[in-house]
């Protein structure tokens, strides 16, 4: 089995798996952003092309199972995917500082794309929505990373031992 | 290097225009490849859940076992009550139709149960309050039905496809049903507003001063919704708030599900 064939597959069991079980990490109506950050990694670790096919084929997913328009999700995450890789090729050298910024702007481009098609229609407040949802989110998805991260730093030294 | 990023470019603007139209054209629609990759997932997702059930359950088992006895007990107690307020209520049934018929009243229209399903999965994003359940147009679901649980009103179908459904729950913030107040069985909307509290909570429009309502009132289903049948529990006034310069109240219900811990709905056949 190739490298890309494992991917689509992990990321398809994945998209699946999120759905089911991001509810317990519901807190006050906020849930993390986690298919930002798995994106951004795949961008900043792998490039431009392959952040942004994975990117189009995790929002696909996504919009199959759970959205409400086909290609709203692809469109956003192959975005994010792409810009990531393009990130990447300027400055990315496995700092956790840039990871961290760039998943936290994902996560806001992804709020501010929501807003725009689902509350601008409605007059919904910007100030509002930020404080209510957008900042809150990226900061949660923001602690779920580092927590992530800090959890793999720590298998690493146990299983380097 | 110049050409190979043009041509990257190229690809982004191309699938970019692609998507805006698909976007524009599959609004809340079931479509073809949806329903392919669903027949793929949705055996996944039974897998999962069940994985998921057995876990729990045994967890909840090994949990409980001390207060199973004191809990058996209150539900013998509980039981002999029921069956008395069933008997009761049979009795003022069949009282209530032969009044209707002495009346010549209408029956009231009930609304027949379609399916039970589960909840299989939620919308990962916070701006949305949508979940799956496992049962689709295979199962006789169509689009609006009504979703309910034992303790109210849960939701409306907003997406049918052959093997599962997508339930727009009430606080959602598109969502809107016609309700009324229990005690002045004055007509209100109910709107959902995730975006305001702690996410799981819907409002009131067009509360004026001189409507009769007070905290912790029920609000139930209206009778005048082209969708919802009437009488359904939806929920409890928690906040008034009385603004002195305008004469427009804001009003917070709480629902009476708690969609966190959603696992089991019905579906009902719509009006």
């Amino acid at each position: 089995m190739n490298d890309a064939f494992k991917i689509v597959i992990a990321i398809f069991l994945y998209a699946i798996i999120n759905t089911i079980y991001v509810r317990y990490f519901d807190i006050m109506g906020i849930k993390p952003n986690i298919n930002a950050i798995i994106i951004v990694l795949i961008g900043l670790n792998m490039g431009m092309t392959k952040g942004m096919w994975y990117g189009l084929y995790l929002g696909f997913l996504v919009d199959m199972l759970i959205g409400t328009n086909l290609g709203l999700n692809a469109l956003i995450y192959m975005y994010i995917g792409y810009i990531s890789g393009a990130l990447a090729k300027k400055m990315y050298n496995e700092n956790i500082f840039i990871s961290a910024v760039a998943i936290m702007l994902a996560d806001i481009f992804y709020s501010v794309v929501i807003y725009f098609t689902y509350y601008l229609p409605k007059d919904y407040g910007f100030l509002k929505y930020a404080i209510r949802l957008l900042l809150p989110e990226a900061v949660y998805t923001l602690g779920i990373y580092l927590t992530i991260y800090a959890l793999m730093g720590l298998f690493r030294k146990r299983t380097s031992f | 290097m110049y050409n190979r990023n043009k041509k990257k470019g190229i690809y982004i603007i191309i699938i970019t225009i692609v998507l805006i139209i698909l976007i524009s054209i599959t609004a809340e629609k079931a479509n073809f490849a949806t329903n392919i990759v669903l027949y793929i997932t949705t055996p996944v997702y039974r897998l999962f859940n069940g994985i998921n059930n057995f876990i729990g359950g045994g967890f909840n088992y090994v949990v409980k076992i001390g207060t199973l006895q004191t809990d058996n007990s209150r539900l013998l107690k509980e039981n002999e009550k029921l069956k008395y307020d069933n008997f009761m209520l049979n009795e003022f049934k069949d009282e209530n139709e032969n009044l209707r018929k002495l009346l010549n009243m209408k029956e009231k229209k009930l609304y027949p149960v379609v399916t039970a399903a589960e909840v299989i999965g939620v919308d990962p994003s916070s701006y949305r309050k949508v979940f799956i359940i496992d049962k689709g147009k295979n199962n006789g679901l169509s689009l609006n039905m009504v979703v309910i649980n034992y303790n109210g009103l849960v939701g409306k179908l907003v997406e049918v496809n052959d093997v599962t459904s997508k339930v727009m729950t009430i606080a959602d913030e598109q969502s809107a049903v016609s309700c009324m107040l229990q005690r002045s069985k004055e007509e209100v909307m109910l709107k959902g507003a995730n975006l305001q509290e702690n996410g799981e909570i819907c409002k009131l429009d067009y509360i004026t001063t001189d409507t009769d309502i007070i905290e912790g009132e029920d609000i139930l289903t209206s009778n005048i919704s082209e969708i919802y049948p009437e009488g359904i529990p939806v929920g409890k006034v928690v906040k008034i708030e009385t603004d002195s310069s305008s004469l427009i109240r804001k009003v917070y219900v709480k629902p009476n599900v708690n969609f966190r811990r959603l696992n089991d709905v019905l579906v009902l056949k719509n009006k």
